[in-house]
């Protein structure tokens, strides 16, 4: 098994992601440099957090034309899993991949804390080892971190099930003091119908070790490698 | 087309006749006017430490874990065992950040971060020591305090955050002498492997001489001139002579240098920081003991028309020079290109000693290298001493209810909460932050090392003012005093000095006090001084600044299980005070805040009693016995049992019962003497507590215990209580209240 | 998928396709006008106006869809497109005579809030415009093409990339109708 972590220019997460696989949880990873046209041979696509291109233009837009990308979304459609953190996530919703967009912090203000996330939906590979409505802690790190989608989307996205993180405060409310940039409904992370492509704002990357405050980003690798080792089996 | 030297010329370009007679005997004839530049911007103060240089040579800069020692190179590098080592420096932005905050700092942040992967490490994190003058008021100057404020963390917040690297810690001070001169003094550490440090020398004659980044335009053109002359109301109009970073550019040009200093391919690798082109290329000829010669045609330029003095000397940011080892030019090629990095072979290595600037085949600079980067004239400056501060009689000060006074200097935005500031900064990036901003020191986990190492920058100027020797003396000791408390042993430091115009006697009095503290107090916690930076001129019409010499400490803590932090943890624990009760409110922020006045004599640092202080806390805290620790700085004891109870993610309250004494209880509550810590242990811990306090002679001072949610002190004149949410309230959010006011 | 991807064929090399410091994009297509333009190379006059020559891409109005009014100044006659502003660029090499620049604005949509706007606006009544209702942030992209882009392209590159149609509008300066 073999999981791919695409680099762009100006990625910044890249080692941490590729970390979290190799040092959490003892599973190949490898870097697929953005120009690289194709990730057949991987199992799972991470698309890392950073600023790819800068933000120049908008977050994630520049690299959504990199030709990687083409084969992710090919590779996507047929249903590998594709897990975009922060800038990532940005990255899939430019494609497509993902509905919505992700805009500026209502605070204008780059903003780094730690959240409590309430996971949703565990039907996902990322999540299927988790219990819904687990309270997750994971710091987020973003300028850009606003989820925005129109109220029709919105609504098909809550009605499918696809709201996968929700910003919640401890007793697991998603109250307007637990939404740390102005977010629609709270939404921290989503799914495509099929769920195999996840987009989350927060970062797993830099919470799966007991060092870091936090182990529960480790969870969601450690699902998605079970996932796979399954349905290699 | 170039103008002829004039004196009037001469003197613009900040030297005297003195300095242009030594030029000629340098060349054996008059300089032309590009050389002039050249020599202009590499004799500057901020190039050459002309002033400062015969103090600078008193600081211990050699140990047994230096490998490479300050002055050698970019960075000083140090040995952390196993085949590890660091490079670190802080160096400061401040005239740039006065002008245009956001883009000051943000290329301060981007040259620091050049200087350390320029020695082959990974930058993997920072701090910064900002001061400012106060910002609370309504002001005119206060609102343009919060303008410098705003913008200058806005741009460390995106240079840093973008290029990846976390900003995990540093301070924030607010005080009246920095109102029109900010200070900006950025950190960076990197890890690198002991046996593969770069260093910046144009070895091998032949080698080929790269340049690779951004492309030169006009920016900051003599900026390191433009930082060795007082701030007036006429360089607000020097705005261009400001560089623009560009952080994404900088990210690409990290990854391709490291990803270059593993192929081999390189002989020797300079950042152009401060004077450009000028300075990297007479810097490698020098420590190489070789020539450099350079076409300016072939230089990557955006701007069309540009002289060779231009090209030479302006500051255009994210660019290097890179000598490159003879056949391997094509493989250097490959690994710019992947990078999508403009570069271009500019020159060559000669054996001629020479720093050769040629433009379309004529010979615009011919400077014999080493003379350039060397022979900077060294003053001496004059010194007048002023009178020794009085002692502040305690008598003379009425009496004020130090319930009010404990939240006046908690709101106070120096010992304020600064997490309005640190939010803005990335400090998670790189999954090592262990100890995030907020704590005594940080801690940071170096995953490539396996190696925890804690990092704090310290300076209290108010004690730097009255008297600067001790006052430096105590930055090193405070320094030193946060890291043990985080479970470190301090292993090296890197210096910021600050200060006004060196030709004011007074001023350079201040300078050369404050060396020789630093220096005495280096020597004696071992802490040898690997490099740091100079900045003078920190003045304005309004007068100088408070003396500011920053001091920036690394330490290494060998197992996790002694990392400790400064809050307060668990119902029951027992709270006690390692050192004495102290009495000492000369130079205190409680003299400031409540009374308005920066006077008296600061307090005494004893470096036996430091030392034994340091140890006995990194020993108990080894055997497992602390559970907090957090020492007495700022505000005296009440801010720090105030602190221990807030700052952590769950408060926590403390119920003190002051010892007996003779003094006043506001002086018993607000003193800053020295060498102070707090410790809180678990009931079963307090014999081996005192055990180990009376083996190594250290006084310890049981004060009460951790419970309920309010802070509670005892004393002889009755009992103070302090809500916990009142405390939190106004410590939390005075930063932010302040800074959220609309200005404009 | 709502969004296609253009420019597969550019895409193959893209070193030195983007320049970061201001969005530098080349047009696949050679540089020749386009025969359904009924312009001639003559006429090199500023000043004449051809509304024949109105470019075939609709500015699109945030509102309803409709093209917006077509105003036009001063253009040069080889520019179909007539920017808004005078963009005449002085002849200094007959090629230049040739260049043509766009200028694509770009804005959040309304439905979307604007922080950055509101704070805008907020300062701007501060600073004694009481009756400022709604601000909004927007960029300019500015693009020089030596000779015609390809409108049909043009259109497509601002939907794909210039513009994130999720929440952001945009418009070509200075386009008339159909």
């Amino acid at each position: 098994m073999k999981i791919a972590v695409v680099r762009f220019p100006g990625s910044n997460c890249d080692q941490d992601c590729l970390r979290a696989l190799t040092d959490g949880l003892g599973v190949r990873a490898e870097y697929v440099w953005h120009k690289e046209t194709s990730v057949a041979g991987y199992d799972a696509v991470i698309l890392p957090g950073g600023f790819s291109y800068g933000d120049y233009l908008r977050c994630g837009a520049i690299a959504a034309f990199s030709p990687v990308m083409q084969s992710v979304i090919k590779a996507a459609q047929t249903g590998m899993p594709v897990f975009g953190i922060c800038n990532g996530f940005q990255i899939l919703c430019e494609t497509g991949l993902l509905r919505g967009a992700l805009i500026r912090n209502r605070s204008l203000l780059f903003l780094c804390q730690p959240v409590s996330l309430k996971l949703e939906n565990n039907r996902t590979p990322f999540t299927r080892l988790s219990e819904e409505g687990t309270i997750l802690s994971m710091p987020i790190a973003h300028g850009e971190g606003a989820y925005y989608a129109d109220d029709q989307t919105l609504r098909e996205l809550e009605e499918g099930g696809q709201v996968v993180f929700r910003y919640v405060d401890q007793h697991g409310q998603p109250t307007p003091e637990a939404n740390p940039n102005g977010s629609r409904n709270n939404i921290a992370g989503i799914c495509n119908p099929s769920g195999n492509v996840l987009g989350i704002m927060p970062h797993p990357d830099r919470s799966w070790d007991h060092r870091l405050g936090s182990e529960d980003g480790l969870q969601l690798f450690r699902s998605l490698v079970d996932t796979l080792l399954s349905v290699a089996a | 087309m170039t103008p002829t030297l004039t004196p009037e010329l001469i003197r613009q370009h900040g030297l005297s006749e003195e300095e242009f007679e030594r030029i000629k005997s340098i060349l054996g004839r008059e300089p032309n006017f590009t050389e002039l530049g050249v020599f202009s911007v590499m004799w500057s103060e901020h190039c050459s430490y002309k002033n400062t240089r015969r103090e600078l040579r008193k600081f211990p800069t050699t140990g047994r874990k230096v490998l490479v020692k300050a002055g050698e190179e970019n960075a000083g590098v140090i040995d952390i065992g196993d085949g590890w080592a660091v490079a670190f420096k802080m160096e400061s932005h401040n005239h740039p950040s006065a002008v245009e905050p956001f883009q000051g700092a943000a290329t301060g942040v981007g040259g620091i971060i050049r200087d350390i992967f320029t020695m082959g490490a990974r930058p993997v994190f920072l701090m910064n020591s900002l001061r400012f003058g106060p910002v609370q008021s309504d002001s005119a100057t206060a609102r343009q305090n919060r303008k410098l404020l705003r913008g200058v963390v806005a741009g460390i917040a995106h240079y840093g955050n973008c290029i990846g690297v976390p900003t995990i810690g540093g301070e924030v001070y607010f005080d009246e002498s920095y109102n029109g001169n900010p200070l900006v003094n950025v950190f960076c550490l990197g890890i690198l492997k002991r046996t593969e440090i770069a260093r910046g020398a144009a070895s091998g004659v032949g080698n080929a001489v790269f340049y690779v980044g951004s492309e030169t335009g006009r920016d900051g053109l003599a900026g390191a001139a433009f930082a060795s002359r007082d701030l007036t109301e006429e360089s607000k109009a020097d705005r261009p002579a400001v560089q623009v970073g560009d952080p994404f550019r900088g990210k690409l040009l990290l990854e391709a240098c490291l990803e270059l200093l593993t192929s081999g391919a390189v002989a020797g690798i300079q950042d152009m920081g401060a004077a450009g082109l000028t300075c990297s290329t007479c810097e490698t000829a020098s420590r190489g003991g070789t020539g450099v010669q350079i076409d300016l045609a072939l230089v990557p330029k955006r701007e069309t028309g540009m002289s060779p003095y231009e090209i030479l000397l302006s500051e255009s940011q994210e660019r290097m020079l890179i000598i490159v080892r003879s056949g391997e030019e094509e493989r250097v090629k490959e690994i710019f290109e992947k990078w999508d990095l403009p570069y271009s072979k500019v020159g060559v290595v000669t054996d001629d000693g020479f720093m050769r600037v040629l433009d379309q085949g004529s010979v615009e600079v011919e400077i014999p290298a080493k003379k350039l980067a060397e022979d900077a004239p060294i003053y001496e400056r004059e010194v007048a001493v002023p009178p020794a501060p009085e002692a502040i009689a305690v008598s003379d000060l009425p009496f004020h209810d130090p319930k009010e006074s404990l939240l006046q200097l908690l709101g106070h935005p120096t010992i304020a909460s600064k997490n309005w500031i640190f939010r803005q900064y990335d400090h998670t990036v790189r999954a090592g932050t262990v100890v995030p901003p907020g704590s005594d020191a940080a801690v940071f986990y170096v995953r490539e090392a396996d190696k925890y190492l804690a990092a704090t920058t310290d300076c209290n100027h108010l004690y730097c003012r009255l008297d600067p020797r001790e006052g430096a003396k105590i930055a090193v000791a405070e320094a030193a005093r946060n890291l043990a408390c985080s479970g470190a042993v301090p292993l090296a430091v890197t210096d910021n000095l600050n200060f006004g115009n060196p030709y004011r006697p007074e001023n350079f009095w201040q300078l050369r006090e404050a060396v020789e503290g630093l220096a005495e107090a280096c020597r004696r916690f071992e802490t040898p001084v690997t490099g740091g930076n100079v900045s003078l001129y920190n003045e304005s019409p309004q007068g100088a600044i408070d003396p500011t010499p920053t001091v920036g400490m690394v330490g290494l803590i060998e197992d996790e299980r002694w990392i400790t932090r400064q809050y307060f943890r668990d119902e029951g624990d027992v709270i006690f005070l390692v050192g004495s009760i102290g009495d000492e409110i000369g130079g205190s922020l409680f003299l400031k805040t409540v009374y308005g006045k920066k006077a008296g004599r600061p307090p005494r640092l004893d470096f036996d009693r430091e030392l034994a202080l340091q140890e006995f806390v990194q020993a108990v805290i080894r055997k497992g016995i602390v559970k907090s620790a957090h020492d007495c700085s700022e505000g005296g004891l009440a801010v720090a049992l105030a602190e221990a109870c807030i700052s952590g993610a769950q408060k926590i309250g403390a119920k003190i019962t002051l010892p007996a004494s003779n003094q006043r209880v506001d002086v018993l509550l607000f003193n800053e003497s020295q060498s102070r810590i707090i410790v809180s242990v678990a009931g079963d811990g307090i014999e081996a507590l005192q055990r180990q306090a009376a083996q190594m002679q250290v006084p310890l001072i049981q004060l009460g215990r951790v419970g309920d949610a309010s802070l509670e002190i005892e004393t002889a004149t009755g009992a103070l209580s302090w809500p916990l949410d009142q405390l939190h309230e106004t410590w939390y959010n005075s930063v932010a209240l302040a800074l959220s006011q609309q200005d404009l | 998928m709502h969004r296609s991807l253009p420019i597969e064929a550019e895409l193959s090399s893209p070193t030195k396709r983007f320049s970061f410091a201001g969005l530098e994009f080349h047009s696949g297509k050679s540089s020749s006008f386009s025969s359904s333009s009924s312009s001639s190379r003559g006429c090199f006059l500023p000043g004449l106006v051809r509304p024949a020559a109105a470019g075939r891409l609709a500015s699109r109005s945030w509102e309803s869809g409709r093209p917006r009014s077509w105003e036009c100044g001063f253009a040069h006659p080889t520019n179909r497109l007539l920017p808004k502003r005078f963009f005449f660029t002085p002849p200094l090499s007959p090629l230049m005579f040739f260049a043509v620049k766009l200028e694509v604005v770009v804005m959040p949509k309304r439905s979307v809030l604007d922080p950055q706007g509101v704070a805008v606006r907020n300062a701007v009544r501060e600073l004694g415009l009481a009756n400022v209702g709604t601000v909004r942030v927007g960029k300019i992209i500015e693009l020089e093409f030596t000779g015609e882009p390809d409108e049909a392209k043009i259109d497509e590159i601002c939907r794909d990339l210039l513009c994130n149609q999720v929440i952001e509008d945009y418009r070509i300066l200075g386009a008339g109708p159909k």
